[in-house]
């Protein structure tokens, strides 16, 4: 009967069309909307969460996001070198510099001061070069997007940059995930840093710190922060408070969810309404079917069927559609990297198409369940 | 009269119907009727005397006020609704006044649904189907949609959706009633050389007075009541008004 059902669906064609048109509309409105809001979500805390090394991020109480920092003092990085159950304890800078390139290209860029010595921080994936060639003098490390910026030509090394003035040699090319603003990245020694913006007499924004073996980070965390007043976070938890301070003081949260409610409802609207026109053009066929003696069990799993056929192509055909989208963004340009589909916005869109399904069909079935098989008995 | 040789036996059933004054309308009134197995007994009457009614509650597509109707030894009373569907699907097929064909599905297909529905094999009930539309002339249109059929043809499907299941009682509702003469006259016949079976029977209700010659049985209906009843053959089919 299931088979039935189907060919039942498909062969009102105009619309079984606009019933995967109108699924799958829904279905791109809500990944597209739900990907682009995650990819900017990630962006922001892309630099914290490719710091694999460090167990823990110490910073000033103050600092709500990675974006707004309040600058350590070196004695501050003793101190919590000095606490139980540090294994080590490292510096990182982070600011903004301008870049002056030889050709002539300016751009501000974020400037990532990592610890001499360690490396700490360092983007993980190298394109050309590696972390260890930062070591040289006036070594720098830039990214893929920012390269290709400032410079043309294939991406070579030794080739010099001019940061607030100071000179920098190109060591190494990574791919570093593209952080919120669009600025280009890029990691020298935090020595070289600290000269590039003027030796500043705070010039710590975050001291990393891995725990020492055995050593449970939450209650290490309390150590530090008890023993220096400090705002201890592990990784998860900064990037974590850092995207909900986006999403609680800017309108991206609100903004997003509100298209994404209107595809759900958009979807339920439409998909629903065409399917109880459909089920009520077919109600003297199903009423036939009942009076042939198909109960109402079959006749609501024929119903679940065409729903489960109509929300599978649907929402594979919007899904192809949002990847396709997302790809040709993509080939864009270097600025509109990161931005894909994720299982977990497929799966959730996946949820909301079901839902919506069997919103649609639920009304269906129950319409279908109240046919009066005499109907057909009349002419 | 042996008990399983009766295929309809209804014993003073009444139908009444709500209104909405609360008052009710009498549409069955003490009805009394066998109809032996093997016969095609044909009721008549004006609109609104009945028929249908009678004809819905045979199928147990209606439930009867009061009274009781037997079919094949089944009383269709005792049973829940669920068993009455199931019974229905098993035991009866249907023609109706239109044809009421899914329109996306070839002849074949339309023909083969009462035996996909009992859960036989595709492919069987696909091949069963077709021989039905061969044994009715139509064998050439089994992959037709019904829109390319004609009423007639139309008709003819509509009998092998109601014949391929095997059913023993075959109720059929104004089958002619959309066909000009000749189409319905052919079609009478068909439904008389093929439904009609030693243990099967076919009940037929009509307001074409060009087909009573097929009748074993002829029942006229009038205000709910079964006003005569003339049987061709008295030994075999009985009615009693």
């Amino acid at each position: 009967m299931y088979l039935i059902a189907i060919k039942m669906l498909m062969g009102d064609t105009a619309k079984y069309i606009a019933l995967v048109l109108g699924v799958a509309f829904s279905t791109m409105l809500m990944s597209n909307q739900a990907t682009i809001f995650a990819g900017i979500m990630e962006r922001a805390a892309n630099q914290i969460s490719e710091v694999r090394e460090a167990d823990l991020w110490v910073m000033d109480k103050r600092v709500r996001y990675f974006e707004e920092t309040e600058q350590l003092t070196q004695t501050q990085l003793w101190r919590v070198r000095g606490i139980e159950g540090v294994r080590w304890a490292v510096p990182l800078f982070k600011g903004l510099a301008m870049a002056h390139a030889p050709g002539g290209g300016l751009r501000q860029v974020h400037l990532m001061g990592v610890d001499d010595a360690t490396l700490t921080g360092v983007c993980p994936e190298m394109v050309i070069g590696s972390k260890e060639d930062l070591k040289i003098p006036d070594g720098v490390i830039i990214d893929r997007a920012g390269y290709r910026f400032l410079f043309s030509g294939t991406p070579k090394l030794g080739g010099t940059i001019e940061i607030n003035e100071h000179r920098g040699v190109i060591a190494g090319i990574c791919d570093a995930a593209p952080p919120f603003t669009t600025f280009p990245l890029i990691f020298a020694k935090y020595s070289d840093a600290e000269r590039y913006v003027g030796n500043p007499r705070k010039p710590i924004t975050f001291i990393l710190v891995a725990a020492e073996p055995n050593v449970d980070q939450s209650s290490l965390a309390n150590r530090i922060e008890a023993t220096t007043g400090l705002q201890v976070l592990g990784w998860k938890d900064f990037a974590s408070q850092t995207i909900w301070y986006y999403v609680h003081n800017t309108g991206l949260g609100v903004n997003f969810a509100v298209t994404v409610i209107l595809g759900f409802i958009i979807g339920a609207v439409v998909v629903g309404q065409m399917f109880h026109i459909f089920v009520l053009e077919n109600l003297r066929h199903f009423a036939t079917l009942k009076a042939v003696g198909i109960s109402n069990g079959t006749m609501s799993r024929m119903i679940l069927v065409q729903g489960l056929v109509v929300g599978a192509i649907g929402y594979n055909l919007g899904m192809a559609v949002s990847a396709e989208f997302f790809a040709f963004v993509r080939s864009l340009g270097m600025d509109f990297r990161g931005f894909y589909l994720s299982w977990q916005v497929m799966v959730s869109t996946g949820v909301a198409i079901a839902l919506i399904m069997l919103l649609a069909t639920g009304l269906s079935i129950r319409r279908l369940s109240k046919i009066d098989p005499v109907s057909v008995f009349k002419s | 009269m042996l008990r399983n040789d009766i295929a309809v036996a209804v014993q003073s059933v009444t139908k009444d119907f709500p209104l909405a004054d609360g008052s009710s309308f009498r549409a069955l009134a003490g009805i009394n009727l066998s109809v032996a197995a093997g016969k095609l007994a044909m009721l008549s009457g004006p609109s609104g005397c009945g028929k249908t009614t009678l004809l819905c509650i045979i199928s147990g597509v209606l439930r009867a006020s009061s009274g009781e109707v037997t079919v094949f030894g089944e009383h269709l009373g005792a049973m829940s609704e669920r068993d009455q569907i199931a019974f229905r699907l098993s035991a009866i097929g249907f023609v109706f006044q239109q044809s009421n064909l899914l329109p996306a599905l070839t002849a074949r297909e339309n023909a083969a649904v009462p035996l996909i529905a009992v859960g036989c094999p595709r492919s069987i009930a696909l091949e069963k189907a077709t021989d039905v539309l061969q044994q009715l002339g139509i064998g050439a249109f089994a992959d037709s949609l019904p829109i390319h059929l004609s009423g007639g043809q139309q008709q003819r499907v509509t009998i092998a959706r109601a014949l391929v299941h095997e059913p023993r009682l075959i109720l059929c509702d104004e089958p002619t009633s959309a066909l000009d003469a000749e189409s319905g006259h052919t079609l009478m016949g068909l439904l008389r050389s093929i439904a009609v079976q030693p243990d099967r029977s076919v009940v037929v209700v009509t307001h074409d007075s060009r087909i009573t010659e097929f009748a074993d049985l002829l029942i006229a209906m009038e205000d709910g009541r079964i006003k005569s009843a003339e049987a061709k053959d008295a030994c075999e089919s009985e009615a009693r008004a």
